[in-house]
């Protein structure tokens, strides 16, 4: 069988998957509850809200790349940022959705949002705020058949943390960042998973405290905010 | 380029479904990602270049946001799964067992031999789409293709 019949099994497939008859009304239905001028502010995914630093929304996308960065008149711009325990400074380009880069393990990550001013108007996140927000977060990455937890230069294996659900909460006394309070959730074996992080615990819900003691003081206090939420994705090399 | 919102997703609205649904596995949050991507396209300023472009385009976002809405219903509710698919109604017994193989290989794996298989997209392609290298996506293609020659009756060499 040659790769047509393959193809051709796969698309007859794939063929019966179909929008619900009632798309077309929910998508002119949310287009007019928003309106085409308000960009952005509707996303569904991950929303963050920084208060005082007027950052009101990250949005992170897993993976995205930045295939037509050029067509999009990208902007590259170098950050540094905390990855996998270790502070490098990445190229970041901006492709018209938000910022994408690739890791020294050729994995692109992508993220992207909008911030609010004191008057609520809305602009495209800077690479300088995007930086902030990593800088501050906790992160998952598949290692090695485990699951190892990054925050700043900290690292620790977290695979037997995880519960049967898929969720993790862990708590890092970090005095440069009150947001310290992390929540992982729809852990996955391939790496997805969503997080958020709060000044405070969620009720109800017990955190493990990791050893902070050997936190760098290298990276710089978190930027002010609120409850900040986002998604993100790790996909593992190859 | 003058697009239509309503002719775009008549267009392109079930093979952005498809490739969605390849990735998240639920319905519902396939059919999210794909409203959202077609909200993002009506909100964007770019100027395409073709309709190869917005094709591309809409399916770079759509696999984004799908990868953003994900959530772990296949290991918690498999009973709906099961119903959804069997809702389908595939022409063939094959048919199904195919879909279930593809859902069934890690994600990296499954979208790249979407992209292949059901847009037709060359591994050079893909890489631009999916910001990887040629080489990460023929690397994964093989893998998946091996998978699916030991797991799925029928799935030939190539």
């Amino acid at each position: 069988m040659s790769k047509r019949s393959n193809e051709e099994w796969y698309r007859r497939s794939f063929d019966r998957l179909h929008l619900s008859d009632d798309f077309g009304k929910r998508l002119e239905e949310r287009l007019k509850e928003n309106g085409k001028e308000s960009k952005m502010n509707t996303s569904i995914h991950g929303i963050s809200r920084f208060a005082a630093a007027a950052i009101a929304g990250v949005i992170a996308f897993g993976s995205f790349g930045a295939c037509y960065a050029a067509d999009l008149g990208g902007i590259r711009t170098r950050i540094e940022i905390w990855m996998n325990g270790e502070k490098s400074e990445v190229e970041v380009e901006e492709d018209g959705m938000g910022y994408s880069w690739t890791d020294a393990d050729g994995e692109t990550y992508g993220f992207g949002g909008i911030a609010l001013d004191e008057d609520g108007n809305e602009s495209p996140i800077s690479a300088e705020e995007l930086a902030a927000y990593m800088n501050s977060e906790c992160t998952l990455k598949a290692q090695d058949g485990r699951l190892m937890l990054f925050y700043k230069n900290l690292s620790t294996d977290v695979t037997d943390m995880v519960s049967a659900e898929g969720t993790l909460n862990v708590h890092i006394s970090d005095p440069k960042n009150p947001y310290t309070y992390f929540s992982f959730s729809d852990i996955t074996s391939d790496g997805t998973y969503g997080c958020s992080s709060s000044d405070t615990p969620e009720g109800g819900a017990s955190y493990i405290e990791l050893d902070a003691s050997g936190l760098t003081d290298e990276a710089g206090p978190a930027p002010e905010r609120s409850d900040n939420e986002a998604v993100g994705t790790y996909t593992t090399s190859d | 380029m003058e697009t239509d919102i309503t002719e775009i997703c008549a267009r392109y609205g079930d093979r952005l479904y498809a490739a969605a649904f390849n990735v998240c596995r639920q319905p519902q949050d396939a059919e999210d990602a794909v409203q959202e991507a077609l909200i993002r396209f009506y909100r964007s300023d770019t100027e395409f270049e073709s309709e190869e472009h917005i094709k591309a385009w809409l399916l770079k976002v759509t696999v984004n946001a799908a990868k953003s809405t994900r959530r772990s219903f296949w290991n918690r509710n498999r009973t709906s799964y099961e119903d959804y698919m069997d809702s389908l109604g595939f022409e063939e017994p094959s048919d199904r067992s195919l879909m279930d193989a593809v859902l069934l290989l890690p994600e990296k794996y499954r979208i790249i031999i979407h992209l292949y298989y059901f847009e037709g997209y060359k591994t050079r392609e893909i890489a631009e789409i999916l910001s990887l290298s040629e080489n990460t996506v023929k690397t994964r293609l093989t893998k998946s293709r091996r998978i699916l020659r030991s797991n799925l009756e029928g799935w030939e060499d190539e």
